[in-house]
C-alpha cells in the first residue's frame, strides 16, 4: 500500500496528463448517459405528441453526444498512454540509476533469470496507471454527475442511484481485494514450484533421461500443475462472486428507484422524467466495469512496486571514496592480501586467504581449473565484489577509499563477464572511449586486425551489432573488445579467457599488440592456455582458493611436484 | 478476427464448458429481455396512464426475479469462461514434456533451455486471454445480438432491420481499419519492443559500463532514445486508435439513429409506446457484445502468437540420434563384455526448419572397436572435444551409433530394454545438474529413498562429509536455484556419491576429476578402485593422473582410437604415452627423494 503511494509520487510529474485523461474519461462515459438520456426523453415526449419543435434540442443533443463520445474516447486513450509511456521511460531511467548504485554484490546482476523477472515485473506496473488509478477516478466523478442528474429529475432518487453505484463499484471490489491478495500470493508460490520443476527437467534432461525419472518428474509437474489450476478456479469463482454482484446491485437499485418513484409520477415527478432517470442510471455503470480488474489487480501492483521501489531504497554509505588516483606513466601497483570471498549461499569460500602482488607494468598469467576463483579475483579488483576479509590496493591505496571514476578511468577489463552493446561498432567504440579520434580508433581497430574483418561488411563501423555480438563471431567480437579496452589506454588491463575464442596464432599476434599499445600497463590475464606462458613476467596458480605456486613459468616447471608441472604436462600431451 | 485453426482445434477438448457458458450467457441474454419487456410495460402504463393504472408490485417482482435469474446466469458464465484455459494449459504443458523427452538432451539443446522455459511457463499462461475471453466473446457476438435484434423487431420491424444493417458493419470496419492500424503498430511497437531491448541489453551489460564509465551517458542516450520513442508510438497510436473510435461512432450514431427514429414514428403515432421503450432499451445490448469483441482482441492475436511457438516445438521431431524405443529382448543377466564393433557416430544434419537439430558434423567417432570386461578400469583420453562425451552418450544409449554396433553380454544395446539397460550404468556427467531438492533428495534420485547412515556413509566415502555438516540443515539443506550452491567440485562429487547408491554394474564417469585437488582425487580413485568389485569403470579424462588407477587406456584423437592397451604394454610400446609417463615417473621419484 505504501509502495504503490511512492509510486504515486514518482509519478507526480505527469498529474495533469492524468488529471485530463480521467476527466476525458468522465466525460466519455458521461456522454453516453446525456446520449441516452436524450434518447428516453425524445421518446418519452414524443408519446405525448407534443409539436416536433419540442424535441428538436433533444435530437440534436443524440447526435452530438453520439459524436461527442467516440471523439472523446480517443482522445482518453491517447491522453492515458501518453501518461503512461512517460511514466515507464521515468521509472525505467530511475531503476537503472538505483540499480547501479547498489552495493555490487547484487545476484540480480548477475542472472539472466532474476534479471528477467524484475523487468517483467516493471512491465506488470504498466496498467497501474491506466486502469488502476484511472477507473476509480472516473467511477467518482461519474457518480457525483450521476447523483446531479437524477437529482435533476427526482431528488429522491438521487440517492439511490448514488449509494447503489457506489455499492457496486466501490464497496464490492472492496470487498474483495484480501481475497484477492491471499489467492494470488497462493498462486504466485504454486508458480514458482511449478517453474522450478520444469527448469530442473530441462537444465537436467541428460540426468532425467538416463536415470529414467521422467514419471517421477510428470507426476511432480502435474501435481503443481493441478495445484495451479485449482487455485485458478478458486480466483475465477471470485470473480464470478464479484460480477454477479454487481448486476444484481444494479438492478435491485433500479427496482429500488421504480418502487419509490413510480407511485409519485404525476406529483412532482412526471412520466418524461422517470423514464430518463431510469435510462441514465441504467447508461452510468458502465463506469463499474473496470473496477473489477482493479481490484484484482491492485495487489500485484502493490507487491510490483514494492520490487521496483526496493532497489532504490537506502543503500548503506560506504567510507567516503575520496582518493583520487595520480595518472602516471607507469603501470598500476596491484596487491591483494590474504582475501577471502564467498558468494552469499555458497557452501564454501571461493577464494580464501589470497595475496598476489602485481609489480608497476608486469604482464601476470592467472592459470588453474575453472571455478577456482580466477574471476572472481578479476571481480574483487574491478569493486564489482567486496571481500569478506582481506587487503586490496592499488598503488599503495586502499581499494575501498578510491573514488569510482578515477579508478574506472585508469582499468580496462575484458573477459567473460562484458559484454558487446547491441548498437553499432562506432557505438560500442565511443562507449569505451568517448573523447577518442578517428586516427587512434583506426590504430587500434588496425592493431587487432579488425579493419580487415570490418572491410567485409558494408556498413564498415556502422555495423549493428546483436546482444551477443552477431554477425561478428566470438574471436571477433573479442578482438574488438581489446580495442575498446586499448583505447581507454588504461594503467591496469584485466583480461579474463579474453583470447579464448583465437587459435596460439592469433593470440600471440594479440598479446604483440598489447605490448605495442600500452607499453607500460600492468597487465592480468586468466588464462587456461598455459603453455603460451612465454610473454608473461608471473605465472600464479589458483586453486583451493588460494596461490599455490607462483613465479616466473621456467621455474614452475622446475619444481618438483608442482600442481602447475602437471597440468602443463597435460596440455602438452595434446598440443 | 478470425480463430485460428489450430487453436480451435484445441478447444474441441473444453467444448462442454464452453457449450455451457454460452448457454448461461443466452440465459442472461434472455432475462434481460424480459426486464427489458417488464420496464417497458411499467414506464408505458405509468407514464401514459398514471400510477394508478397498474399494481405496481408484481411487476416490481417480476424484474427482481428476472435480475437475479441475470445474475447468476452471468455469474457462472463467468466462472465457467475463466476455466476454460485450464484444460487446454494442462495439456500442452503436458505435450511438450513429453516432446522433451522424446527429443532428448542432445536435440533440445539446439532449442536452448531458455526458449523451452519461457515457453512453457509465461507464454502457456498467455493463452488464458485466447481461450477465457476472446473465444468465447467471439461466440457470444455472432449469437447475443442476433437475438436482441429479433426481440426488437418482433416489437418494430423497421427499427430491427437498422439494428441488423448496422451491427454487422462494426466488426466490418474494425477488421479494415485494425488491418491498416495494425500494420503501422506492429512497426511502431517493435520499435518499441527494441526500446525495451535496449534497456534490457545495457541492464545485463551494467556491470561492463560502470568499468567503462560510462553509466551516465548510457542514462542519458536511453532518456533521449526513450523520448523520441515515445512520441513516435504515439503518431502510431492516433491511427491504432481510429478503430477503435469508427467502432464507437458507429454503436452510438446507430443508438442515436433508431432513437430519433423512433421518436419521430411516436410523435405521428406509428409506434406504441411499450415497443419504442423495448427498442431503446435493447439497442445498447446489440452493440454491446461487438465492442467486447474488440477489447479482448489483443489478448487473442497476443495468446495466438504463443501457441504458435509451442506447435513449433511440438512440431519437432527426434532427428534420428536418440534411440528409438527398443524392440524389447529378454536382457541378459550380465552386461559384459561390452563391446564397440566399429562403432562410428556423426551429428545427423537438420532436417526441416534450420533450427532443429545440430549442424552437420564431421564424423566424431569413426570406427571404433573396443571392449570393457568385467573388473576392468578403462581410461579414455583425449583432448578436449565431443569424442570422449559422445562415447559415453553411445554407451548410455542417449545416442544410437551411425555405423556399427554396441553389444552388451553378447545382446545388441538397441534390443536391450531401456529402462533395463540404464539401471545397469552409473553415469557421472560432466556438469551435473543439482536438482532444486534437498541434498538428501539428489543423492537419492532415481531410487528408493535411503535411511540416514546410508546417506551419511556414501557422502563420507566421496569426501563430502565436512561440506554436509557445514550446511544449516545437513542433508535436508534445500540445494538449486533457490538454495544452497555448490562448488564445481562438490557438485562434481555429490554426483558421484548418486552413482555409488544405485544398483549399477557400469559406471561411467566423465572428467570426474576435474575440479578436485589432489587429496580429493585420492579420495575418488577409492571409490573407483572399490567399485572395480561390482563391474567396470570407464573414466574419460585429459589428466594424466587419472592413469594410475587405470588397468588399460584407450587414447581416443579425433575420433579415433590411437593407442590402445595395458598401461605397461603402452609404456612400453614408445609414443606420447611413454614419454609423458617417463616424465611422470621422474618427479614420482623426486617427490620420493
Amino acid at each position: 500500500m505504501r509502495a504503490l503511494g511512492r509510486l504515486l509520487r514518482r509519478a507526480a510529474p505527469l498529474r495533469w496528463w492524468l488529471v485530463g485523461a480521467a476527466l476525458l474519461g468522465s466525460a466519455t462515459i458521461l456522454s453516453s448517459v446525456a446520449l441516452m438520456g436524450a434518447a428516453a426523453f425524445i421518446v418519452a415526449t414524443a408519446a405525448l405528441r407534443p409539436s416536433i419543435a419540442e424535441l428538436h434540442v433533444a435530437i440534436a443533443g443524440v447526435r452530438f453526444f453520439g459524436l461527442a463520445r467516440g471523439i472523446l474516447r480517443y482522445l482518453e486513450r491517447l491522453a492515458s498512454h501518453n501518461a503512461t509511456l512517460r511514466f515507464l521511460l521515468d521509472l525505467r531511467l530511475w531503476f537503472f540509476r538505483a540499480l547501479t548504485r547498489r552495493p555490487p554484490a547484487e545476484r540480480a546482476l548477475r542472472s539472466g533469470d532474476l534479471l528477467d523477472r524484475w523487468l517483467g515485473t516493471m512491465d506488470a506496473l504498466e496498467s497501474f496507471l491506466a486502469r488502476s488509478l484511472h477507473a476509480p477516478a472516473v467511477a467518482l466523478i461519474t457518480a457525483v454527475a450521476l447523483f446531479f442528474i437524477v437529482a435533476a429529475y427526482a431528488p429522491a432518487a438521487a440517492w439511490i442511484a448514488l449509494l447503489f453505484f457506489a455499492l457496486s463499484a466501490f464497496v464490492l471490489p472492496l470487498l474483495f481485494v484480501p481475497g484477492v491478495a491471499r489467492r494470488t500470493r497462493d498462486l504466485d508460490a504454486a508458480r514458482a514450484a511449478h517453474s522450478a520443476a520444469w527448469s530442473d527437467a530441462v537444465h537436467g534432461l541428460p540426468e532425467l533421461s538416463v536415470l529414467a525419472l521422467e514419471p517421477r518428474v510428470q507426476r511432480d509437474m502435474h501435481h503443481h500443475q493441478t495445484v495451479m489450476a485449482r487455485l485458478q478456479r478458486r480466483f475465477a469463482r471470485l470473480l464470478a462472486w464479484n460480477l454477479a454482484g454487481e448486476s444484481l446491485i444494479r438492478d435491485l437499485g433500479l427496482v429500488l428507484m421504480l418502487a419509490l418513484v413510480a407511485p409519485q409520477v404525476g406529483s412532482g415527478v412526471d412520466g418524461v422524467d422517470l423514464t430518463v432517470i431510469v435510462l441514465v442510471y441504467l447508461a452510468a455503470f458502465e463506469a463499474v466495469q473496470p473496477m473489477t480488474q482493479v481490484a484484482v489487480q491492485w495487489h500485484s501492483h502493490a507487491q510490483a512496486a514494492e520490487r521496483v521501489l526496493e532497489v532504490g531504497d537506502e543503500v548503506p554509505q560506504r567510507a567516503a571514496a575520496e582518493v583520487i588516483l595520480a595518472t602516471r606513466d607507469e603501470g598500476m601497483d596491484v596487491a591483494l592480501e590474504a582475501t577471502r570471498f564467498t558468494y552469499p549461499r555458497a557452501a564454501a569460500p571461493v577464494l580464501a586467504d589470497l595475496s598476489l602482488r602485481c609489480a608497476p607494468g608486469q604482464w601476470v598469467a592467472l592459470v588453474g581449473e575453472s571455478g577456482t576463483g580466477k574471476s572472481t579475483l578479476a571481480r574483487l579488483l574491478l569493486r564489482l565484489q567486496t571481500p569478506q576479509q582481506g587487503r586490496i590496493s592499488l598503488d599503495g591505496q586502499l581499494l575501498e577509499t578510491i573514488q569510482d571514476d578515477s579508478l574506472y578511468r585508469q582499468v580496462a577489463w575484458v573477459g567473460q563477464d562484458t559484454r558487446l552493446f547491441g548498437a553499432t561498432v562506432a557505438e560500442n567504440l565511443r562507449l569505451a572511449a568517448p573523447g577518442c579520434e578517428a586516427a587512434q580508433v583506426q590504430a587500434a581497430l588496425q592493431a587487432f586486425g579488425l579493419e580487415a574483418i570490418l572491410a567485409r561488411f558494408p556498413q564498415g563501423l556502422s555495423l549493428p551489432l546483436h546482444d551477443n555480438g552477431a554477425p561478428l563471431s566470438v574471436g571477433q567480437g573479442q578482438r574488438l573488445s581489446l580495442a575498446m579496452a586499448v583505447l581507454r589506454q588504461p594503467r591496469l588491463l584485466i583480461l579474463d579467457e579474453a583470447t579464448s575464442a583465437l587459435d596460439a596464432i592469433a593470440e600471440a599476434e594479440v598479446y604483440a599488440a598489447l605490448r605495442r599499445c600500452l607499453p607500460q600497463a600492468t597487465v592480468l590475464c586468466i588464462t587456461h592456455r598455459i603453455n603460451a606462458l612465454e610473454h608473461f613476467d608471473q605465472v600464479a596458480l589458483v586453486a583451493q582458493g588460494r596461490i599455490c605456486e607462483a613465479g616466473d613459468a621456467a621455474s614452475l616447471l622446475a619444481l618438483p611436484h608442482g600442481r602447475f608441472r602437471q597440468a602443463w604436462l597435460a596440455q602438452r600431451l595434446w598440443s | 478476427m478470425h480463430l485460428d485453426r489450430r487453436l480451435l482445434g484445441l478447444a474441441r477438448h473444453i467444448a462442454t464448458p464452453l457449450a455451457g457458458a454460452l448457454v448461461l450467457s443466452l440465459l442472461g441474454a434472455a432475462a434481460t429481455v424480459v426486464m427489458a419487456m417488464l420496464l417497458a410495460h411499467l414506464l408505458a402504463e405509468v407514464h401514459l396512464l398514471g400510477p394508478a393504472a397498474l399494481s405496481l408490485t408484481p411487476v416490481l417482482l417480476g424484474l427482481t426475479v428476472a435480475a437475479v435469474v441475470r445474475a447468476a446466469s452471468r455469474g457462472w458464465a463467468e466462472k465457467l469462461m475463466l476455466g476454460l484455459a485450464l484444460p487446454i494449459k494442462a495439456l500442452l504443458r503436458q505435450r511438450l514434456f513429453n516432446k522433451l523427452c522424446q527429443l532428448g538432451p542432445y536435440h533440445s539443446a539446439s532449442f536452448g533451455p531458455g526458449r523451452w522455459l519461457t515457453l512453457v511457463t509465461q507464454g502457456i499462461e498467455g493463452l488464458d486471454p485466447w481461450f477465457c475471453r476472446y473465444l468465447p466473446q467471439w461466440l457470444l457476438a455472432a449469437t447475443l445480438p442476433l437475438l436482441f435484434i429479433g426481440v426488437a423487431t418482433a416489437y418494430d420491424l423497421l427499427s430491427g432491420v437498422i439494428l441488423l444493417v448496422t451491427a454487422p458493419l462494426i466488426p466490418f470496419f474494425m477488421v479494415l481499419i485494425g488491418r491498416a492500424a495494425a500494420r503501422a503498430s506492429q512497426r511502431q511497437w517493435r520499435a518499441l519492443g527494441r526500446l525495451g531491448a535496449v534497456f534490457h541489453d545495457r541492464l545485463r551489460g551494467l556491470e561492463s559500463l560502470r568499468v567503462l564509465g560510462a553509466v551516465e551517458r548510457t542514462l542519458d542516450t536511453i532518456a533521449t532514445t526513450g523520448e523520441s520513442h515515445r512520441s513516435r508510438t504515439m503518431g502510431v497510436l492516433r491511427i491504432a486508435f481510429a478503430s477503435a473510435l469508427a467502432l464507437e461512432l458507429l454503436a452510438n450514431l446507430s443508438v442515436a439513429i433508431v432513437a430519433v427514429e423512433i421518436g419521430i414514428r411516436l410523435l405521428y403515432g406509428a409506434l406504441p409506446f411499450e415497443s419504442a421503450m423495448v427498442v431503446l432499451l435493447l439497442a445498447p445490448e446489440v452493440y454491446a457484445p461487438l465492442r467486447l469483441l474488440g477489447t479482448h482482441f489483443h489478448g487473442g492475436t497476443a495468446g495466438q502468437a504463443a501457441a504458435a511457438e509451442a506447435f513449433t516445438l511440438l512440431a519437432a521431431t527426434p532427428d534420428g540420434a536418440a534411440c528409438p524405443e527398443a524392440t524389447p529382448a529378454l536382457a541378459p543377466a550380465s552386461p559384459f563384455p561390452v563391446v564397440l564393433r566399429q562403432v562410428s557416430f556423426a551429428f545427423p544434419a537438420p532436417s526441416a526448419p534450420a533450427d532443429l537439430g545440430a549442424a552437420a558434423a564431421p564424423l566424431v567417432l569413426d570406427g571404433l572397436d573396443l571392449e570393457v570386461r568385467r573388473g576392468e578400469c578403462v581410461v579414455v583420453l583425449g583432448p578436449s572435444g565431443a569424442g570422449k562425451s559422445t562415447l559415453l552418450a553411445l554407451l548410455l544409449g542417449l545416442l544410437r551409433p551411425s555405423r556399427g554396433e554396441i553389444l552388451a553380454g553378447g545382446l545388441g544395446l538397441s534390443q536391450w530394454p531401456t529402462e533395463r539397460w540404464r539401471a545397469r550404468v552409473a553415469w557421472v556427467p560432466q556438469r551435473p545438474h543439482i536438482f532444486n531438492a534437498t541434498v538428501a533428495e539428489n543423492l537419492c534420485l532415481g531410487g528408493a529413498p535411503r535411511d540416514a547412515a546410508t546417506l551419511e556413509a556414501v557422502v563420507t566415502q566421496v569426501g563430502l562429509a565436512e561440506v554436509v555438516a557445514a550446511l544449516p540443515r545437513g542433508l535436508d539443506t534445500p540445494l538449486g536455484d533457490d538454495g544452497w550452491r555448490l562448488s564445481a567440485g562438490q557438485g562434481q562429487r555429490l554426483a558421484l556419491a548418486r552413482a555409488l547408491l544405485r544398483d549399477a554394474d557400469l559406471l561411467l564417469l566423465d572428467e570426474a576429476t576435474a575440479h578436485l585437488d589432489a587429496e580429493s582425487e585420492a579420495t575418488v580413485a577409492e571409490c573407483i578402485a572399490a567399485w572395480r568389485r561390482r563391474g567396470a569403470v570407464i573414466l574419460v579424462a585429459h589428466r594424466l593422473s587419472a592413469v594410475r588407477c587405470a588397468d588399460r587406456v584407450w587414447i581416443l584423437e579425433e575420433g579415433r582410437v590411437v593407442e590402445e592397451g595395458s598401461v605397461a604394454a603402452l609404456r612400453h610400446r614408445g609414443g606420447r604415452v611413454r614419454d609423458l609417463w617417463e616424465a611422470w615417473e621422474r618427479h614420482e621419484a623426486e617427490e620420493a627423494t
